[in-house]
C-alpha cells in the first residue's frame, strides 16, 4: 500500500535548494516507511511485532513513537490503541508524526512557506505562492468530488480519519470490532502527528467522540465531523475559510 | 431543517441555558430524592468517591460544585455506558455526570436544641449555615458539634434542574453543522488516507496535475 504525498514550497528559493528539500522529504518519508510500515516484512514495527526485537534494541524513532502511543493510550482511555487490531500497528500515529517531522525539517532547511499533504493528513507553514493562506479543502465523506469544508490555514495540521477510503478500518479497541457511528472526523490543530490521532481516535470512539472532542478546543484543536447518517458538527473556532 | 436548528441552538445557548438542558442533561425526577446519611467527620458528605481528576478542571474542583446535578442522563454526544469517563484523566465533563445527590430533607433542618456549652469550647448542637448560591447551584453546610468539638460536617447539593443545565452548557460543545457540496478554489484536500490507486483520481491529485 502506497500513500500519495503533495509537497508545495511557496518560498521565494532556487529551483536546487527546492529540488533538494523535497529530494529530503522524501527520502524521509521512505525512512518511516521502511521502519514502521506493517505491510513490509522486515520493517522494524514487524520485527518488533514477531518477538524480533526488543526494547533495547529499539531504534530512537520507534522508541518515540512507541512512548508517545502508549501516553495517548492513557490520554484517551484506551481508544487510541497501538494494538487495537491484536498486533502492534502505530499507523494511526506514524502518519501524522511523519509529516509533522517532515515539516519541521523543511523549515529547518529554511522554508517558511509550505503546505504537505501525505494521504490525507495536511501540514503547512506561512502562506502559498500568491501570499495568501493556505486553503485546505475537506473531503466530502459522500461525494469524492466535492468539499464538505473549506478551511483557511496558516500554520497548522488537519488531519482526517474516515470511513469511506478503506471501510472500516478502525476498531473501537473496546468491542474489537470495527467502529460505527462517524464517517469523517476532522481534526486541525498546531501539531498533526496529535491531530492524526485525536482524529483516529475519535473515529474509534463513534459518537461519542463528537464530545470528546469538543473538549480538546481548550488545547487548541478545533474539530469538523460527519456522522454515518449525515449529521455535521464543527467547533467553535474552527478555521473555516471565508 | 438543520440549518434551522442549529440557528436556534445559537440564539438561545446565550440566553436560556434551558436548551443545554434539553438537548444533553435530562433532570432526575426532584421527587423522592436518596436520602442522605449523615457522615463522620471529614467527609463532606454528599460527595461519593470523588474521581481524583476532577480537581483538575478549575469549575468544578471545588467539593461544593462537584455534584451539581442530576444523576446524570446520558445524552448522545456524552461518551457512551461502559466508557472512558470512569478513568479518563480528560473527561472535563465529570462534573455534569454525577452521582446522585443525597441532600433528602436535609436543607429543611433547623439547628438543634444546644446544650451547654463547655468552658473555652464550642456550644453542642447543629448548625445550619446560610445558603450559599454559586454559578453551579445553591450549597448549605451544617455543621454537628458534640462535646465542644465539630463532630459531624455535612454539606448538601443542588438538586434542581438549574445546576444541570448550567453544567451542561459549561461543557464545550460540537455545533451541530451542515455539511454542504461544494466546489473551491483550493490549495489542498484533507480526506480519509489516499491509498496510491485512489489518489489518481482524487481531488488532490487535480490540483496537483494543475499546479504542473
Amino acid at each position: 500500500m502506497g500513500t500519495a504525498v503533495s509537497i508545495d514550497v511557496a518560498d521565494p528559493l532556487p529551483a536546487a535548494a527546492v529540488t533538494a528539500m523535497i529530494d529530503d522529504v522524501c527520502a524521509w518519508l521512505h525512512e518511516v516507511d521502511g521502519r514502521f510500515s506493517t505491510y513490509r516484512p522486515d520493517s522494524e514495527v514487524n520485527r518488533v511485532h514477531r518477538g524480533e526485537l526488543t526494547a533495547d534494541g529499539f531504534s530512537p524513532d520507534l522508541a518515540l513513537v512507541l512512548q508517545t502511543c502508549a501516553d495517548l493510550w492513557r490520554e484517551t482511555d484506551g481508544y487510541f490503541d497501538a494494538y487495537a487490531t491484536g498486533r502492534l500497528d502505530p499507523s494511526g500515529y506514524v502518519k501524522g508524526w511523519a509529516v509533522e517531522v517532515a515539516s519541521a525539517r523543511l523549515a529547518a532547511a529554511g522554508s517558511a512557506h509550505h503546505c504537505l499533504n501525505a494521504g490525507g493528513d495536511i501540514r503547512s507553514r506561512g502562506h502559498n505562492a500568491d501570499g495568501k493562506p493556505w486553503r485546505v479543502g475537506i473531503r466530502h465523506p459522500w461525494l469524492p468530488d466535492k468539499l464538505s469544508w473549506v478551511l483557511s490555514l496558516s500554520d497548522g495540521a488537519v488531519a482526517t480519519s474516515g470511513t469511506y477510503e478503506r471501510g472500516d478500518h478502525v476498531v473501537n479497541p473496546r468491542s474489537g470490532t470495527p467502529a460505527t457511528g462517524l464517517r469523517s472526523v476532522t481534526v486541525v490543530g498546531p501539531d498533526l502527528a496529535l491531530a492524526d490521532a485525536y482524529a483516529t481516535t475519535a473515529l474509534a470512539m463513534g459518537e461519542s467522540g463528537l464530545a470528546w472532542l469538543a473538549r480538546l478546543t481548550a488545547r487548541g484543536f478545533t474539530s469538523a465531523v460527519v456522522t454515518d447518517d449525515g449529521r455535521a458538527f464543527t467547533s467553535d473556532g474552527l478555521p473555516v475559510a471565508a | 431543517m438543520r440549518r434551522s436548528t442549529a440557528a436556534a441552538v445559537g440564539t438561545l445557548t446565550g440566553a436560556a441555558l434551558i436548551l443545554g438542558v434539553r438537548l444533553s442533561v435530562t433532570p432526575a425526577p426532584l421527587a423522592a430524592p436518596p436520602a442522605f446519611e449523615a457522615q463522620p467527620v471529614g467527609d463532606t458528605g454528599a460527595v461519593t468517591d470523588p474521581p481524583a481528576t476532577a480537581t483538575r478542571d478549575g469549575a468544578r474542583g471545588r467539593p461544593t460544585e462537584r455534584a451539581g446535578g442530576e444523576a446524570g442522563e446520558q445524552a448522545t454526544t456524552r461518551p457512551g455506558g461502559d466508557d472512558p469517563d470512569a478513568e479518563d484523566p480528560d473527561a472535563e465533563d465529570r462534573g455534569a455526570e454525577p452521582t446522585p445527590t443525597r441532600t433528602g430533607g436535609r436543607s429543611a433542618q433547623q439547628p438543634s436544641e444546644e446544650a451547654e456549652a463547655p468552658a473555652g469550647g464550642l456550644r453542642d448542637g447543629t448548625y445550619t449555615g446560610t445558603a450559599a448560591t454559586n454559578p453551579y447551584g445553591t450549597v448549605q453546610v451544617r455543621i454537628t458539634v458534640s462535646d465542644g468539638r465539630i463532630s459531624k460536617v455535612a454539606a448538601n447539593y443542588p438538586t434542581t434542574g438549574q445546576s444541570g443545565s448550567i453544567n451542561a452548557a459549561a461543557i464545550p460543545r460540537l455545533k451541530e453543522a451542515t455539511v454542504e457540496a461544494q466546489s473551491a478554489d483550493i490549495d489542498a484536500v484533507s480526506g480519509a488516507t489516499f491509498t496510491s490507486e485512489s489518489y489518481i483520481t482524487s481531488l488532490q491529485a487535480a490540483l496537483d496535475g494543475a499546479a504542473r
